[in-house]
């Protein structure tokens, strides 16, 4: 019975199964030459292992990632702090929800513009692209995930005499762990997405800067070379998080 | 050890709800002897609760004062704890834990604290399942583990609120009979809040019936029966059934 239960815990794994069909049929549609802009998946990854060896994609990846971590870090240790405050005092909610909101709804890509101004058109822009796309749900899962915690498990630990530096390591930010981890994953997300088109808007460095490269010149499998790899590291970094709530959240459920 | 009573001078408590003021307690005077089982009895709504986390230190009363050995209630402390009504165990940490979880906060090193908890574990009958977690457990088990970590501490008040609750009745039996032995062997002050006539009889030295909306005590009921109780028979005696239909009298005046 108990055995049951530890296995109905975890996440479903990830799996290539369902990949298998889709690559097939892109192997085929692009061996048929329906559309130029349609090149068969083998030659795709030929061309991968192509720029790959000249040193470009490794460069534009590095670049990429660096800034994607500057960024991202900086959202999550900043929407940590301010999600817990606003989760724990009304008056710092208050003050800060129709921001966070505002922010949330508004489309990022169009302030990148702004960011370029302020940052200039360097890494400086991109870090706050990814910033800006992944710091406000954080703020808004942790916000959730504090606020949805049991009260009788604050009052319980109340009542043994727990002040609020032990409440808080102990009680609301494990209890509020599944909702942050949420967040988190999906900041790393929304990053990946920024990160990328602030490089294509700047199209000065990193990955986005390839794409617009590939895309003017009409060098069509090396484009969906570079989009393959940004889906690759996204599908990592996500299995990454996956495998942090599995191994962090297992008494749920 | 000192075993301590619990005196309510003129307790009064009023939320606000919907803009206005509602009057939970009104005049709350009640004093507990030392070692002694009382039992707080009344409908839903009728401050119970409230009471018991106002002696608890988890609220603060409008007016009067909680005496506890001549001391001022002004917040938790160690001479008493909870068991809460929806268990309130950490659901992210095994029993073993949880029952420590109170001396974990107070600082007990923890070989002494672990030591602690396999006492009370074992105490509540739960030995084999210290690394089980909540959610593998019935609410039964739930509520031993609470009722194991609110031990742990050594208080000498226990404050104990519906604590069976959202227990099945069979379950619930069994619970009461084995809390009644664990109170005569660790000699607690227990407050105890219910809304069974039945339970209070079974488990109190003394009970308080009380009204809603506001809370006031009506009834001060003296329970006779001989100790320990644990015995099968005792639900049909002649004493038990006719407290509780006392106490029924006393409860459907109040309707």
């Amino acid at each position: 019975m108990i055995g049951s239960k530890v296995r109905s815990r975890s996440r479903r794994q990830f799996s290539f199964v369902p990949l298998i069909p889709g690559m097939i049929a892109w192997e085929l549609i692009g061996r048929l030459h329906v559309s130029f802009f349609i090149p068969p998946l083998s030659e795709v990854v030929l061309v991968w292992f192509e720029i790959l060896h000249a040193g470009k994609l490794w460069d534009a990846l590095v670049i990429s990632f660096e800034t994607f971590v500057v960024g991202f870090s900086l959202a999550l240790v900043l929407g940590l702090i301010l999600g817990v405050m606003m989760g724990r005092y009304r008056g710092v909610e208050h003050f800060f929800d129709l921001y966070i909101n505002t922010f949330m709804s508004a489309p990022v890509s169009a302030l990148v513009p702004v960011l370029m101004v302020l940052f200039g058109l360097g890494i400086g822009t991109i870090v706050a692209t990814v910033f800006m796309f992944s710091f406000f749900v954080i703020v808004v899962d942790t916000t959730t995930g504090i606020k949805s915690i049991n009260p009788s498990l604050i009052q319980m630990a109340r009542s043994f005499g727990g002040s609020e530096f032990q409440i808080l390591p102990k009680v609301i930010l494990p209890g509020a762990l599944p909702e942050i981890l949420t967040g988190v994953r999906l900041g790393a997300i929304r990053g990946i997405k920024g990160m990328v088109i602030g490089q294509l808007l700047i199209a000065l460095t990193g990955l986005g800067e390839r794409l617009v490269y590939y895309g003017n010149s009409f060098l069509i499998p090396q484009l969906y070379a570079i989009i393959l790899t940004v889906i690759v590291f996204s599908i990592l970094l996500i299995e990454l998080f996956n495998f942090l709530e599995r191994s962090l959240i297992h008494w749920k459920r | 050890m000192e075993r301590l009573g619990v005196e309510l001078h003129h307790i009064s408590k009023s939320f606000e709800k919907d803009g206005s003021p509602v009057q939970v307690l009104d005049n709350l005077d009640v004093r507990n002897e030392a070692g002694e089982f009382v039992s707080f009895l009344g409908p839903s709504g009728c401050g119970k609760t409230t009471t018991l986390k106002i002696i608890g230190g988890l609220l603060e009363p409008d007016g009067g004062e909680v005496i506890i050995g001549n001391k001022r209630v002004t917040g938790p402390g160690p001479d008493r704890s909870i068991v809460f009504q929806d268990y309130a165990l950490l659901p992210w940490v095994d029993v073993l834990r949880n029952v420590a979880f109170g001396l974990e906060l107070r600082g007990v090193p923890k070989g002494e604290r672990e030591e602690i908890a396999r006492t009370y574990i074992q105490k509540v009958k739960l030995s084999g399942f210290e690394h089980h977690y909540p959610n593998e457990l019935s609410g039964g088990m739930q509520q031993r583990v609470g009722l194991a970590r609110a031990l742990a501490v050594n208080p000498q008040i226990l404050l104990m609120d519906e604590p069976f609750a959202s227990v099945d009745e069979q379950t619930r039996r069994l619970f009461q009979s084995d809390l009644s032995d664990l109170w005569q062997e660790e000699q607690k002050t227990v407050i105890f809040i219910t809304h069974s006539m039945e339970e209070a009889v079974y488990l109190s030295d003394r009970i308080f019936v009380m009204s809603a909306r506001p809370g006031r005590i009506v009834e001060e009921f003296v329970v006779h029966l001989p100790r320990p109780r644990t015995a099968q028979d005792i639900r049909g005696s002649k004493e038990f059934t006719e407290s509780v239909e006392h106490l029924w009298g006393v409860l459907r005046e109040l309707q």
